[in-house]
């Protein structure tokens, strides 16, 4: 957590304007570079963290896959920024999972213990 | 003399002596020339040459076995092959059930238990691959605290079994295995019996087999048959395997048969009393103990033991491989949030985990107590890495628990008990917390399709609950999921994992736990992974053929995912594009349709189901056919974990 808040506070400190992704070619990323493969297809995580709802800004999620912590670090050379800024892109376009107040099975398993 | 015909001449001494000074009971060993022992389909049966003779000729049998021609007609008939005498010793051991891929080496053996031996006690199953016979049994074995027999075919047989024995070897499992062989050079034919057998065949898995021995006459059978069994089931458990000669299987009973030796299960070794005291005393003055518990509880006395333990400490207690602790017990768990614990309690763990290193590093005390310290061997790392223990209780840690908690409450005094009883209070708050919380993260990727392991563990939970339901699959590649929603609170309801992560083990794992649990009457249910499905598929055959009752749930992520992740991880420290990761590791174009692999295997099949609002429908169809009494396969396809 506190890696996040730092490296947001970098994010806002570079610059502010980050280029707009292209997110139909940043879901191909997505696939292609199996980000999937840890986060799920829509993101909502697995062996990896959730990128829904995304907590960095755009310029914080760079520097985060640049020098990543237990997720292996992309570098420009394979992922550069353009890519970046389309998968970004396509992870703030995937839709929230529902919330467990209202999936009523949730409810149910919370009542059991 | 030759050598090959010395080897034989002994060979025979060994038999005569068997028979030395006995009244003959049983023996024909030869009958009228003209006698023939034709087999209802017109085929001649296998006849062994050489009996009372010397070392000869391969006969025009062996000979036209070898070629695949019509052999000549046989002129001997032996009533009283020394197979079944072991098929007798084989009963007194009470084994339900034996897995077998036929083969030649072991077929007088065979003939004797289906006939002889009415096909009971041991009762056979037909696999299809030798993996399948043995990881079948460790499933069985993990259910139902017993072996299983696995029947092996010669040197080739034993090299497809090799990894399932190495599975069960780490995981301290019983298996019984037993395995034929052509030993006397001089008799066996030229060919397939020569290359099918060995000079000395258990060194093939002796490094991973806990004991092994090729027995010279029928007497010596039933010593080491019996011997084998009771080592199998001390702990710690492992497998077991019998040479077991194809010419005294097939030879006659010369003279009177020998005595069954008498079974007598060697008690489990408990650990040493100062130890246990000063155990005791680590763990009443700790101030944040923590109880890890691997392949503890062997039955469900374990799991008792270890919730009492629990409970006089207030620890809270990691378990994992076996069910040790009910899952939704206050005290399972890791303790509150921060919970830095300052004695480690290790109950039967394989390999000490990276955080109780961690947590000694930080100036814990590690207590060890497992039997595995008092029986390694050298060859395979199976001992893991090497760990600083502080006291190293060499002891089966389930034998030791009485002691210990008798320890425990002769040395708690009124205000230590008080102190834990806080302690308790707090991590029953934490636990709470916990839960829900992992309860509420199954709401994440809810609606996906791919459908969500957390979706698809949550829903089957309602159709299981009332059910006397037992999970016979590994978890690690599900997530967890089952732990985190499920109840778990009975022994037979979890079996762990594969003991040494040799893939192709959960498929017929499953079928050999569902095989325990069907005269139980229980729903066994396994969350099958594809990768591991696709090793040895036929087991699905078997479960068919031997109506075998089990719901398998394809998790269906449609590839080796565990190396899709780690060939990313690689092409990142490469500095190299992951986006050729799936070469190598993904199992598409094309897709494999399980539910026509399970309908050509001769069970339901259904799927494949990608959208979650179809799954609980075909869960239910599934849970009824299973319900009948047979196996059903539901493919599902699945986010990657
Ligand atoms: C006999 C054997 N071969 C290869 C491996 C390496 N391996 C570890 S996990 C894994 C993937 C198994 O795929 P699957 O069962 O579908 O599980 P998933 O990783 O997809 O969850 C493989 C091949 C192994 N452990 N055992
Ligand atoms: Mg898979």
């Amino acid at each position: 957590m506190q890696r996040l808040l730092l490296l947001a506070l970098i994010a806002v400190l570079a610059c502010a304007q980050s280029p707009a992704g292209d997110a139909k070619h940043g879901k191909e990323l997505f696939l292609s570079f199996g980000c999937y493969s840890c986060h799920s297809f829509d993101g909502h995580g697995g062996a990896g963290a959730r990128l829904v709802p995304m907590p960095l800004n755009q310029a914080g999620f760079t520097a985060f896959v640049r020098n990543a912590g237990r997720m292996p670090s992309y570098s420009s050379k394979v992922l550069p920024d353009e890519k970046l800024a389309d998968i970004y892109a396509y992870i703030k376009s995937l839709p929230t999972s529902p919330d467990a107040k209202n999936i009523p099975l949730i409810q149910e398993l919370l009542k059991e213990n | 003399m030759s050598k090959s015909k010395k080897t034989s001449v002994d060979r025979r001494g060994f038999l005569k002596g068997a028979a030395a000074g006995a009244a003959a009971l049983v023996a024909k060993p030869q009958l009228a020339d003209a006698q023939q022992t034709a087999a209802p389909n017109g085929q001649p049966t296998a006849q062994k040459q050489g009996i009372n003779g010397s070392a000869a000729e391969p006969t025009q049998v062996a000979l036209a076995r070898e070629t695949g021609g019509r052999p000549a007609e046989s002129s001997r008939v032996i009533e009283h092959p020394g197979s079944d005498y072991m098929v007798d010793v084989i009963k007194s051991l009470n084994i339900e059930y034996l897995a077998a891929n036929p083969g030649s080496t072991y077929e007088s053996l065979h003939e004797s238990l289906i006939n002889y031996g009415d096909n009971k006690m041991p009762e056979f199953l037909t696999a299809c691959h030798e993996e399948s016979a043995v990881a079948m049994a460790h499933g069985y074995a993990k259910i139902e605290g017993k072996p299983m027999m696995a029947l092996i075919h010669g040197d080739i047989g034993l090299q497809h079994a090799a990894m399932a024995i190495y599975n069960a070897y780490v995981d301290r499992v019983p298996i019984y295995m037993v395995v034929g062989n052509h030993s006397d050079g001089a008799r066996r034919a030229p060919g397939v019996q020569s290359l099918h057998s060995a000079q000395d065949l258990g060194a093939l898995v002796r490094d991973y087999t806990k004991w092994d021995d090729e027995p010279l006459s029928l007497g010596h059978f039933a010593e080491t048959a019996v011997r084998a069994y009771n080592i199998a089931m001390t702990p710690p458990g492992g497998p077991v395997l019998i040479v077991c000669n194809a010419e005294i299987q097939g030879d006659p009973i010369q003279g009177a048969t020998p005595r069954i030796p008498k079974l007598t299960l060697t008690t489990p070794p408990a650990g040493d009393m100062a130890a246990i005291q000063e155990a005791a005393k680590l763990l009443i003055n700790a101030e944040r103990p923590q109880i890890i518990a691997q392949r503890m509880a062997r039955t469900p006395e374990g799991m008792t033991l270890l919730v009492e333990l629990a409970e006089l400490l207030q620890a809270p207690v990691n378990s994992q491989e076996r069910m040790n602790f009910p899952t939704r017990h206050p005290l399972a768990g890791t303790g509150w949030q921060g919970y830095q614990p300052d004695v480690t309690l290790n109950l039967e763990v394989g390999d000490i985990l990276p955080q109780a290193r961690i947590d000694r590093a930080r100036g814990a005390k590690t207590i060890q107590i497992t039997s595995v310290s008092v029986s390694h061997k050298s060859n395979l790392q199976d001992f893991g890495h090497y760990a600083d223990i502080d006291l190293d209780i060499g002891a089966d840690a389930q034998a030791t628990l009485p002691a210990l908690i008798e320890e425990i409450k002769k040395e708690l005094t009124a205000d230590r008990k008080r102190a834990l009883q806080d302690r308790g209070a707090k991590l029953v708050e934490a636990h709470k917390k916990a839960w829900e919380r992992q309860i509420e993260d199954a709401q994440y990727g809810w609606d996906s399709s791919p459908i969500s392991l957390a979706r698809l563990t949550a829903e089957l939970w309602p159709l299981i609950k009332t059910e006397d339901w037992s999970l016979v699959s590994p978890q690690g590649f599900v997530g967890n999921w089952p732990n985190r929603l499920w109840k778990f609170d009975k022994h037979y309801q979890y079996i762990g994992g594969q003991g040494a992560g040799g893939m192709g083990y959960g498929a017929p794992a499953a079928v050999g736990a569902a095989l325990a649990n069907r005269k139980h009457g229980r729903l066994s249910v396994n969350i099958q992974t594809d990768g591991d499905m696709n090793y040895a598929p036929g087991v699905l055959w078997t479960a068919a053929h031997h109506r075998i009752p089990l719901l398998t749930i394809m998790h269906n992520n449609r590839g080796y995912h565990q190396e899709v992740m780690f060939v990313e991880q690689q092409a990142a420290l490469h500095n190299r594009g992951a986006d050729r990761s799936h070469i190598g590791t993904k199992l598409w174009d094309p897709n494999i349709d399980y539910a026509k692999m399970a309908q050509a295997y001769g069970m339901h099949g259904e799927g494949p189901i990608s959208d979650p609002n179809d799954l609980v429908p075909a869960l239910k169809r599934g849970i009824e056919i299973v319900k009948k009494g047979e196996p059903v396969m539901i493919d599902v396809v699945t986010q990657p974990r």
